[in-house]
């Protein structure tokens, strides 16, 4: 049995699972990596978790190597790339002890053929190996802070649903403790929170919301919104407004455009606000770069408000 | 995306369905329609085109009941499969179960011979290939030599004891069943046991399907189309999984490039040369030269994200279409919008 965290979260990204997701194409791994670049700044030994099979940040922050064993990422946290198969191997073996029992596991064909459909299997070993360093179950994990960048938001909220599901469907025997232990990590507030991505459109904020309130009420985890790619636009709706009325042609044109997306991000915005019950939300502003570093620090700059007590 | 790409075929005058695994039911909302609790249901047209579109979310304990009910000759097997906790969990909770369903969903559609074009929205790219592969997992796990091991009813308690099923399988296998028992429990092991028994009656079906459903998905009737956005280490994980794709397979027809510039940019340099300096009043002055330079740094990143398209466009194995949607100035919400979205197609 595991003792939920004793720690206090002061600060929302203080805890040690801060799990990040969105829509699709909002922007969470950017939000994910600054996330951890902040908690590292911070002076949290930081581990920034990509789960699945191959690596996006390997490519984004030009890397050699993301594997499973965490490496350096050149920004003051720790970088992994776990999926299914490597955190299973690594959870079976610690569960069998010997590695010849373990090879006869995996090279059975019955195993193979079992592993390979069993649903939630690989769900619950990425969860298993995210929480191992707290509840001591394999090698020790040095980490104050583990960010995940998680799927988007379905299948994130289906990977949170799996260790109660395999808790049910197994009942005895260690997966179906450690199954209770990682769920009971995920529903503890002082252990684990979510942050969801969202860009200011009707899809996203649909989404997000729904998704806000259903994590909310089934696991009662800490959530706390960002709002991505708002438009930066160093002119006020005033002169917006007089220079679309001036009749300038394009310029005007383009002056009432940009009003119009605007007036349409910040009610989206006002929209989250409610959803966020007052708490801060932050807002990261469409970056014009493409160089990750720098995509990176400014979106820092904006996520800050995520070290105040929350 | 899928939305749009289905409302086109409608467009043009096909008989479409758009089928949707995503649990978030984003679909359906991008349709303005409510898919709870029903199978399919028509998407209203706001223009006469010939054609019809159809919208379904895979609801999959549906489909796995469906699945018992319809290919089993055994009446009492729904009854038992509906006990066990193994099926319970396979059919509800636990993520990965989709994938069959899904797939089976696509395979009746077709074969109900219903519609010219049939769009399945798959889950992102990273579990893509996870999704494609479910068919082939299926069929490994339900070869007669697999399934024996599990089914003598008479050995549930005593599977790993010397017994019928103990002298009949090999060594390894046994001692990798006992691991899995140290792992999972004798109660699991039991409930395995109990699942393969029951399903044994459906087994040769289960095993057709995923064969017809794999053929189908490798055939000329299938293609896919890879959505991807903006930034360079995506378009590279877009140029890796259709690689990934070919390897396996599967075709791949299209690739559609998101947001890929802005719908209106208007080229406002004169502006700044001729008008602010002469035209426009002094009164306007300091905020028309704010949007021209504001105006200068979208244009200079649409012109870097412009290079990496053309280099991506470059890299793609030739025969794929490559398609750039702009990013809108509007919110697109609704059946109008989409409908809109899909002319530009």
């Amino acid at each position: 049995m595991v003792e939920a965290f004793s720690g206090k979260a002061a600060e929302f990204v203080a805890r040690p699972y801060v799990f990040v997701s969105g829509k699709g194409g909002v922007g969470k791994s950017l939000v994910a990596a600054s996330l951890a670049a902040s908690a590292a700044r911070m002076g949290r030994r930081t581990l920034l978790v990509e789960t699945g099979d191959r690596s996006y940040f390997r490519d984004f922050l030009g890397l050699q190597e993301v594997g499973h064993v965490p490496g350096p990422s050149g920004m003051g946290f720790d970088i992994a790339l776990w999926s299914g198969e490597s955190c299973l191997r690594e959870y079976v073996l610690h569960l069998l002890k010997l590695e010849r029992l373990y090879k006869i596991f995996f090279e059975n064909k019955v195993m193979r053929a079992l592993v390979n459909v069993a649903p939630g299997l690989g769900e619950i070993a990425i969860l298993g190996k995210i929480t191992s360093g707290i509840r001591k179950v394999g090698p020790p994990m040095r980490y104050d802070t583990i960010v995940v960048d998680m799927p988007s938001t379905g299948h994130a909220l289906a990977m949170f649903r799996v260790p109660k599901g395999m808790a049910e469907a197994i009942q005895i025997g260690p997966i179906a403790v450690h199954s209770g232990e990682v769920d009971r990590l995920l529903r503890d507030p002082n252990a684990s929170g979510l942050v969801v991505v969202s860009l200011l459109e009707e899809l996203p904020v649909a989404e997000t919301k729904e998704f806000v309130r259903t994590v909310e009420s089934e696991f009662g985890m800490p959530i706390r919104i960002v709002a991505n790619r708002k438009l930066d636009i160093p002119l006020s709706h005033e002169e917006l407004e007089s220079l679309k009325a001036a009749g300038f042609g394009e310029l005007s044109e383009y002056a009432g455009g940009l009003l119009n997306q605007a007036r349409t991000q910040e009610a989206q915005l006002k929209n989250l606000r409610n959803e966020s019950g007052g708490a801060d939300m932050p807002v990261i502003p469409r970056l014009y770069s493409l160089e990750p570093r720098a995509m990176i620090a400014k979106a820092e700059e904006a996520l800050r408000t995520l070290w105040t007590r929350s | 995306m899928a939305a749009a790409l289905a409302v086109r075929a409608r467009q043009i005058g096909l008989r479409a369905l758009v089928i949707t695994v995503d649990p978030a039911k984003r679909l359906a909302t991008s349709m303005g329609l409510d898919l709870t609790g029903v199978e399919e249901r028509e998407v209203p047209s706001l223009a006469a085109t010939g054609g019809s579109l159809a919208a379904a979310v895979v609801d999959s304990k549906r489909v796995f009941d469906d699945f018992v009910a319809t290919h089993s000759n055994d009446p009492k097997l729904f009854e038992k499969l509906s006990k066990n906790a193994l099926y319970q969990q396979l059919s509800t909770t636990l993520s990965g179960s989709q994938e069959f369903t899904a797939l089976e969903r696509l395979l009746q559609a077709y074969e109900s011979d219903r519609f010219d074009l049939i769009i399945l929205d798959t889950p992102p790219t990273q579990h893509a290939i996870d999704f494609l592969s479910a068919p082939e997992r299926i069929q490994g796990l339900f070869q007669d030599a697999i399934t024996k091991w599990f089914m003598n009813p008479d050995e549930n308690s005593g599977f790993l004891k010397q017994g019928l099923i103990g002298s009949i399988i090999g060594r390894g296998t046994r001692v990798a069943l006992k691991s899995l028992e140290i792992l999972t429990g004798a109660k699991f092991i039991d409930e395995l046991i109990d699942f393969f028994h029951s399903i044994r009656s459906i087994q040769k079906t289960l095993r057709e399907r995923s064969d017809k459903i794999s053929s189908l998905l490798r055939s000329q009737e299938a293609s896919f189309v890879l959505v991807t956005s903006f930034d360079a280490a995506k378009l590279l994980e877009a140029r890796h999984l259709s690689s990934h794709l070919k390897s396996f397979g599967y075709d791949l027809g299209a690739c559609i490039l998101n947001r890929a510039f802005p719908e209106h940019l208007p080229d406002l340099s004169e502006i700044m040369s001729g008008d602010v300096a002469g035209g426009v009043s002094t009164e306007f002055k300091a905020a028309a030269e704010k949007l021209v330079a504001y105006h200068h740094v979208v244009k200079l990143d649409h012109a870097k994200r412009f290079e990496l398209f053309e280099d991506f466009e470059r890299k793609i194995e030739s025969g794929v279409i490559v398609l750039r949607v702009p990013e809108y100035r509007q919110d697109l919400f609704g059946l109008e919008d989409l409908e809109a979205l899909a002319k530009s197609f």
